[in-house]
């Protein structure tokens, strides 16, 4: 038993988490804080802490043609600074995991995931003579989110000229770091042993946008509010190379699948295809891995649920059957009236 | 390249010319593709028995499809029986022979001087055990379900060990059946090891249920009927041409190449090696996918091995009537230590053997005052510390000894001897292979790449029967039907 980690940031973290709430996800232990501040990224820029994301670096000579068969796109197409999202299934097309693959060389790829599978990777990867290292531990992430995010980071001296899904390394005052848009905002990546320098340094710039930290109860509502999936916490992923579910299809994810391309577990991923919708509840109490009936008749269920405090009510992500999935129709979720709404249920805050 | 093929056929042993033969039935324009110098596969005379030949692979036939002996005329071909019901012999160092036969009251007979309670319930085990095995012919034999269920989930979960205590009370009657119960290197006290007696009892050879034969001219008869139907199907069988990759296109096979560089284009390829030497061998590492190269990447832990000897004079237990196989085991339970010793990498101090003299019913396979001793050995580990070369004499010492218990003077009388070792290539074997459908065995996760070998039947043995079925489902690939 090795317990939990703390992240790089872990010193002012513990400071900025005035409620002294906390979470652990991916053996981290990490701020848990206030709905409320989903409402300060509405309105100003926040930061948390997303160090424990699991990261994991792909080398060799051959990691072009192994991150082409592992995931659903064709991440060997990307050049070097850029990333895509993508799923990766096991033999039989159950879905093992979600992430983003960035490229950052010529034979060298970063997978970044909210849910650990190291061994699925390791094992796959040997079959390529690729090397692969667990690197979660060898960064500090931030994230900043919010319309005011940008301006930040320009007053702390970065430039922000960044595409989505795009990457970019800098030499920021006697740092290396490394600045994307991989999510809905900006991440900062910088060396352990500069997090508490980059963190102080980011909210000193940020005194005049009203900058404020969060934690990732308002990273998660963020995520639901935007129709983001992620996999452990919306959905079980399979966890054995031969099980079928939860499929792409039956999760709403096709889109994440590249038809033409070749992948690990294409064979399965045909099949009766279900829509991915956001559900809006009338009260605020969450529904999560619930039926949805329409009429006394499941259409579908629900995978993660939380209280919006944009929208002042619960909402939650669900897979419907796809005459369920038009906007407006009217369901229950045990006892509970809702009604399926089209995703993003708000705008990403980040976006202009 | 002059040359195209619908379907190229890896191995000419007796499945894939089977397969080829059922193939260019089908009107599809077929090649076989084989390493050695001859078809025949295992059945072929490639084994060096003093100035004799003699087969690598199985000894009896027990198992042979009566469907493809049909359909392809095998009989007219030249497939004729030296041997048609083998009786089992069990060698006792306690007691008498125990004899079953075709005839059930005979083999009480035989039975009774151990227990006569046994002897009462054989002939009731044997006329249920047949009954439950016409049923799962449905599933066995074809590719349908069985309406047995109920049974069948009995069965399913039962293993042999407990199945034999249940019917039987004299060690003799159990210990006939240990070797049997090894069948594709199976601990006898694994769940579900009963179904090897069902699978078994299934077959049918010469129109009689549950029969072991010998082909007259020896199991190279076989081979000859089957490339004799294949070359009457206008089957194109290249010797000499092992096979070193496939070729894909996208996640569909598109051919294969030769170790001589050379390229052969076709749609469809039917692979009569095991699953883990077509899928890792031939195939590129990731088109097999992740996790089944993975499972692949194990090596089976218990095998079988082949001795054969030529004896100046017949072995004294041939005199043993009704004449058939001679299986020599002691006591089953010991059978199940001996299995996790051989799982451990480690010569078994017991073992279980099957011998037969095929010189008994077919003189014409040696000349004048020899006699050829076909025994295999099991369970024995595929893998061990010491390596089979240095295993080999030590097992090679014991099996003479323990035969040499039960026909005295056998020893002096040897004039030749070779040692086949367990095949590590094999896959490994486990009882949910015998309840898998036809399509799950056949079938890889590379479109149009079907096996049409043993790695294909139900348990490991010459059958042909997956044969017949791989080229059914393969030809309605092609034909894009889903199947």
């Amino acid at each position: 038993m090795t317990g939990l980690r703390a992240t790089p940031f872990h010193g002012r973290v513990a400071e900025a988490n005035k409620l002294n709430l906390w979470e652990n996800w991916g053996g981290f232990t990490l701020a848990s804080g206030d709905p409320g501040e989903a409402l300060a990224a509405r309105f100003g820029a926040v930061v948390v802490d997303i160090s424990w994301h699991w990261r994991v670096s792909i080398r060799g000579e051959r990691a072009g043609e192994f991150v082409s068969r592992l995931l659903t796109r064709d991440a060997s197409r990307l050049r070097p600074g850029e990333a895509l999202k993508a799923l990766w299934l096991n033999d039989a097309g159950g879905v093992r995991g979600s992430g983003t693959m960035a490229r950052m060389g010529a034979e060298s790829f970063m997978l970044v995931s909210t849910a650990e599978d190291f061994g699925w990777i390791a094992d796959a990867a040997a079959l390529y003579g690729v090397a692969v290292r667990d690197v979660t531990a060898e960064e500090g992430v931030l994230t900043l989110l919010g319309p005011a995010a940008g301006k930040v980071l320009a007053a702390a001296g970065l430039e922000v000229d960044l595409g989505p899904l795009a990457l970019r390394k800098f030499f920021w005052r006697g740092l290396d770091v490394m600045l994307s848009r991989l999510g809905d905002g900006f991440e900062l990546w910088c060396k352990p042993d500069d997090a508490l320098i980059v963190w102080d340094r980011i909210f000193k710039a940020g005194r005049g946008f009203a900058l404020c930290p969060a934690g990732q109860r308002a990273l998660d509502i963020l995520d639901l509010e935007n129709g983001a999936m992620q996999p452990g916490r919306d959905f079980a992923p399979a966890r054995d190379g031969f099980s079928l579910e939860p499929s792409p299809q039956s999760l709403g994810l096709s889109g994440l699948v590249d038809r033409d391309h070749i992948f690990n577990g294409r064979a399965g991923t045909v099949g009766p295809e279900k829509v991915l919708a956001g559900i809006l509840f009338d009260s605020e109490t969450p529904a999560p891995q619930t039926v949805l009936l329409r009429n006394g008749f499941a259409v579908g269920h629900t995978l993660g649920s939380l209280v919006s405090p944009a929208l002042r009510r619960a909402i939650a992500l669900a897979v419907l059957d796809a005459d369920a999935a038009a906007p407006g129709t009217a369901l229950t979720a045990a006892g509970a009236a809702c009604r399926t709404c089209a995703l993003p249920f708000l705008p990403s805050p980040g976006s202009p | 390249m002059s040359d195209t093929f619908d379907a190229l056929v890896i191995g000419a042993g007796p499945n894939g010319l089977a397969a080829a033969a059922y193939l260019a039935q089908a009107g599809l324009r077929v090649a076989v593709l084989e390493a050695e110098a001859a078809a025949g596969g295992g059945c072929a005379n490639n084994l060096a028995l003093g100035d004799l030949a003699v087969p690598v692979g199985a000894q009896t036939l027990y198992a042979l499809d009566p469907r493809v002996v049909k359909d392809l005329k095998l009989v007219r071909r030249g497939l004729k029986f030296a041997a048609r019901d083998l009786a089992q012999i069990g060698l006792r160092s306690d007691g008498k022979p125990l004899a079953l036969g075709r005839d059930a009251y005979a083999a009480a007979r035989s039975i009774a001087p151990y227990s006569q309670r046994d002897a009462e319930r054989f002939v009731v085990f044997r006329r249920e055990l047949f009954a439950f095995a016409r049923v799962m012919r449905a599933m066995w034999w074809e590719d349908g379900e069985t309406e047995s269920q109920d049974e069948l989930r009995r069965l399913a979960v039962t293993g042999a060990a407990a199945f034999l205590d249940a019917a039987f009370e004299s060690e003799a009657m159990k210990a006939i059946f240990a070797f049997d119960a090894m069948a594709g290197g199976l601990s006898p006290a694994a769940a579900g090891t009963s179904l090897l007696f069902a699978w078994r009892a299934a077959q049918e050879m010469c129109g009689l249920q549950g029969a072991v034969a010998i082909p007259r001219v020896g199991m190279a008869a076989l081979a000859e009927a089957l490339s004799a139907a294949a070359g009457a199907a206008c089957v194109e069988i290249r010797t000499n041409s092992p096979v070193a990759r496939l070729l894909l296109s996208g996640d569909a096979v598109a051919g294969v190449a030769l170790a001589s560089g050379e390229e052969i284009p076709a749609r469809l390829v039917l692979s009569n090696l095991s699953r883990r030497e077509t899928l890792l061998n031939l195939a590129p590492a990731d088109a097999t996918g992740f996790a089944t190269a993975k499972r692949l990447g194990r090596a089976p832990e218990v095998g079988e091995a082949k001795l054969v000897l030529a004896l100046k004079a017949v072995p004294g237990f041939a005199a043993i009537q009704p004449a058939g196989r001679f299986v020599i085991a002691e006591r089953l339970e010991s059978c199940i230590g001996a299995h996790g010793e051989a799982r451990a990498g480690r010569l078994p101090g017991e073992l279980a053997l099957e011998a037969v003299v095929p010189t008994m019913f077919d003189p014409s396979l040696a000349p004048p005052g020899v006699h050829i001793l076909s025994v295999l050995v099991r369970p024995l580990p595929v893998s061990p510390e010491e390596g089979w070369p240095r295993l080999a004499s030590r097992l090679i010492e014991n099996v003479l000894v323990l035969l040499e218990r039960h026909a005295p003077g056998l020893y002096a009388n040897i004039v030749g001897l070779n040692f086949v070792a367990p095949k590590p290539s094999r896959d490994p074997f486990d009882v949910s292979h015998m309840l898998a459908p036809w399509r799950a065995r056949i079938s890889t996760p590379i479109g149009g790449l079907f096996l049409c070998g043993e790695a294909a039947e139900p348990v490991p043995a010459l059958s042909c029967c997956a044969a017949r079925i791989a080229a059914a489902i393969a030809v309605a690939h092609l034909k894009g039907e889903v199947r």
